[in-house]
């Protein structure tokens, strides 16, 4: 029987390592003895087990899926031939294709939430692209291509990147609502307009006060009911600043026009969470409360 | 509920009792709610045997054969026709016990190596003290069919005797006396962090120490075996905290629940649930409090709680509560997110981890001679994440740390090398498998 140097415990009979501190038993094999009974025995299912790559049920679905591709494709193809040039089949077989791999996928790749949505991304960017090539120009593609890769960026890429890495994926998240704002105007055609000077101030105004929510849940200890205000709160300054700045745009004299009755819910809302925390404070000092 | 079922099967009912109830609804992946209680034997365990063994016994022990049922308003059990079964043992301890296929219906699975006889319950059936007379029960049933004879021991119930009615009581109603019931608001306690990844197979750290050196040393600061082990892991959670929280002002207090087993308190003869826990600890934030300063703490919050009042006021508590109209006639459905929010803020969200002694367990003549050891194992949960049970048998205590860190094992190193440090020897097992540094 050994002793752990670091910790002191004597080990059972046959402990080459601590199980506390993880330090390597130096002592002879004598002193260390064979391994005795283990605490537990050995559970039968921890042993590697070969598992088949494919499962018969997984199996009999990837070649349904292939099958059903395989004929839909020939058929268009030979559609395609007999009615000449009155049919293009290619849009038609590359929707097929596309169609099917969202079921492969999901077989394929890494059962993880970030893999999938990633793979399921990249998909529908490739059919949205396709259907542009193919088709008659149109500009839909293009709208719908920003919000998909919008989608990424706020909601997958956070959760990708290792978790102390994610206020910066949540950074471009932010970063990237911004740019798709602008670049949705852009697609509008003409030069920027509503984006640059309503749009972006607005959600400027709307990140501004969420980042007092942030700044008070890393420095205070904010109820659920505090944050859920908070947010309601965020939303009327929204919604403030977007009536605000369209009246600049249009050269209004009014300060606010539908929107001040959001404006008077918004100023109630933020005296009376200024008041809530302010009065919780001074009622803990007078309790000598340390939180 | 109740009122759906036909009246004989009303008859056949069983209500949990008021302790049991918070169980089935917070079962959760990395929170099994069970324990489990082990003889190691110097005699081979020969698996039909011990299946009669707990056929006989299971007959004086009815309230344990039952199953769980969710009903509209609250959970129940029913008796259990099912076959009884044994099964071997696997590699780590306190695994869920699925209600209707876990161990065929039954709540509590009887596991077996080729020397050891082990029970795992689930926590809504009984606490450690009804599982340890059933344990005790159990393998002395086992040790006369194997043609040994048994002494007398009150823990040790006979198969074949009567059952006393009040065995299968809920105490806690019959102790309840209706006073204004309070719930004492503590802030949340310092929790283990979940560095290094999470499993939901249980690892265990076994340390086995001499209950005489023990006693030396607890002696010396005169105080029991239990407030001294309790003063030791607060210890080792402060310094924990002070290694892993850099910033003072983020320190949070540390504190350690303890069942009390109120039976002997009461004067109640029940082997359901009849326990309550007495959380004590200290608040770091006004500064390190030295090993001596945090006995003293220990010996007067312990001995302070330990009475009848205030005990009765948690009695009053958890009747109280159940009865309120409110909890009474709210469906199942709403009930159980209630039950967990419940279970985090007044139980696990207000202390640091949790030490449940069983004390030392005598045996009678002949299966004295046999039992080598004894384990006691309590699952650890998703808040808590490492808990501390102990049990002493023919001269040794046995201090079971189980945890569901895959990795990390500083709390289970400073609380057991700070007993090799005043000299008390100190020897450990582990079912981790572990990876050299």
């Amino acid at each position: 029987m050994a002793y752990c140097v670091r910790c002191g415990v004597k080990l059972v009979q046959g402990s080459t390592v601590c199980p506390l501190c993880k330090t390597e038993v130096q002592a002879p094999k004598e002193i260390i003895g064979e391994p005795g009974v283990p605490l537990f025995p050995e559970d039968p299912l921890q042993s590697p087990i070969a598992h088949p790559l494919l499962d018969k049920n997984r199996k009999g679905i990837i070649e349904l899926v292939v099958a059903f591709m395989v004929i839909t494709v020939i058929s268009l193809i030979i559609t395609g031939f007999a009615l000449g040039n009155s049919f293009s089949p290619w849009l038609p077989i590359i929707c097929v294709v596309l169609g099917g791999s969202y079921i492969l996928v999901a077989i394929f790749v890494k059962p993880s939430y970030t893999y999938i949505a990633s793979w399921y991304v990249g998909i529908t960017i490739a059919l949205l692209l396709s259907i542009d090539l193919l088709s008659n120009v149109m500009l839909w593609p293009y709208y719908a291509i920003a919000s998909v890769t919008l989608y990424w960026l706020i909601a997958v890429l956070p959760w990708w990147v290792p978790k102390r890495k994610r206020k910066w994926g949540f950074g471009v998240a932010a970063l990237a609502i911004a740019v798709f704002l602008i670049v949705l105007d852009a697609l509008g055609g003409n030069d920027l307009t509503w984006s640059l000077l309503i749009a972006l101030p607005t959600y400027g105004v709307v990140l501004f006060s969420l980042a007092f929510i942030l700044l008070r849940m890393r420095f205070g200890k904010p109820t659920i009911t505090d944050l859920v205000l908070s947010v309601i709160l965020s939303a009327c300054w929204g919604v403030v600043a977007g009536d605000f700045f369209y009246l600049r745009m249009v050269a209004s004299p009014r300060l606010l026009t539908w929107s001040s009755s959001v404006f008077i819910v918004g100023l109630a809302l933020f005296l009376f969470l200024t008041l809530n925390v302010t009065l919780r404070r001074v009622r803990n000092y007078f309790n000598n409360r340390l939180v | 509920m109740e009122g759906m079922k036909t009246p004989q099967a009303n008859e056949e009912l069983l209500p949990l009792d008021n302790s049991a109830v918070i169980y089935p609804p917070t079962v959760a992946r990395y929170n099994s709610h069970t324990f489990r209680i082990s003889m190691d034997l110097t005699v081979s365990v020969i698996p039909t045997r011990l299946l009669t063994a707990a056929e006989h016994i299971l007959e004086r022990f009815p309230f344990f054969a039952v199953t769980l049922h969710q009903g509209f308003y609250w959970y129940y059990f029913m008796p259990n026709k099912n076959p009884l079964e044994v099964y071997p043992e696997i590699s780590s301890p306190c695994a869920y016990i699925h209600p209707k296929k876990g161990a065929n219906g039954y709540l509590f699975k009887i596991l077996y190596t080729e020397q050891r006889i082990a029970i795992e319950f689930f926590h809504a059936l009984t606490d450690g003290t009804g599982a340890l007379v059933f344990l005790k029960s159990l393998v002395a049933e086992y040790l006369r069919l194997s043609g040994r004879e048994i002494g007398e021991d009150p823990q040790v119930l006979l198969a074949n005797s009567k059952m006393d009615p009040l065995e299968a009581e809920d105490s806690f109603e019959r102790y309840y006396t209706p006073r204004k019931s309070v719930f004492g608001s503590e802030s949340s306690a310092y929790h283990l962090p979940s560095s290094g990844g999470l499993t939901d197979k249980v690892q265990v750290i076994s340390a086995r120490i001499k209950i005489e050196d023990l006693k030396k040393i607890s002696s010396f600061h005169q105080v029991t075996i239990t407030e001294y082990l309790v003063a030791e892991l607060l210890d080792a959670m402060q310094r924990v905290q002070e290694a892993k929280v850099k910033n003072p002002k983020k320190f949070k207090p540390v504190r350690i629940s303890v069942p009390v087993n109120i039976r002997k308190i009461f004067g109640s003869k029940s082997l359901r649930n009849f326990t309550l826990f007495v959380v004590v600890g200290i608040d770091v934030r006004l500064g390190h409090y030295e090993f001596e300063e945090i006995l003293e703490q220990v010996m007067h919050q312990l001995r302070s709680s330990i009475n009848a009042k205030t005990l009765g006021r948690q009695v009053t508590r958890n009747v109280a509560g159940r009865r309120h109209p409110l909890m009474r006639y709210a469906p199942n459905v709403f009930k159980r997110p209630l039950m967990k929010l419940l279970s985090d803020t007044y139980g696990d969200g207000i202390y640091s981890t949790t030490l449940s002694n069983i004390g030392n367990v005598t045996l009678p003549s002949g299966m004295h001679e046999v039992v080598d050891r004894l384990d006691f194992f309590l699952s650890p949960s998703k808040k808590n994440k490492t808990s501390c049970a102990a049990v002493g048998a023919n001269g040794y205590l046995t201090l079971n740390f189980t945890s569901i860190l895959a990795e990390r094992t500083d709390f289970e190193r400073e609380a057991l090398s700070a007993l090799v440090t005043k000299g008390i020897p100190v020897e450990v097992a582990t079912n981790r498998t572990i990876q050299k540094d």
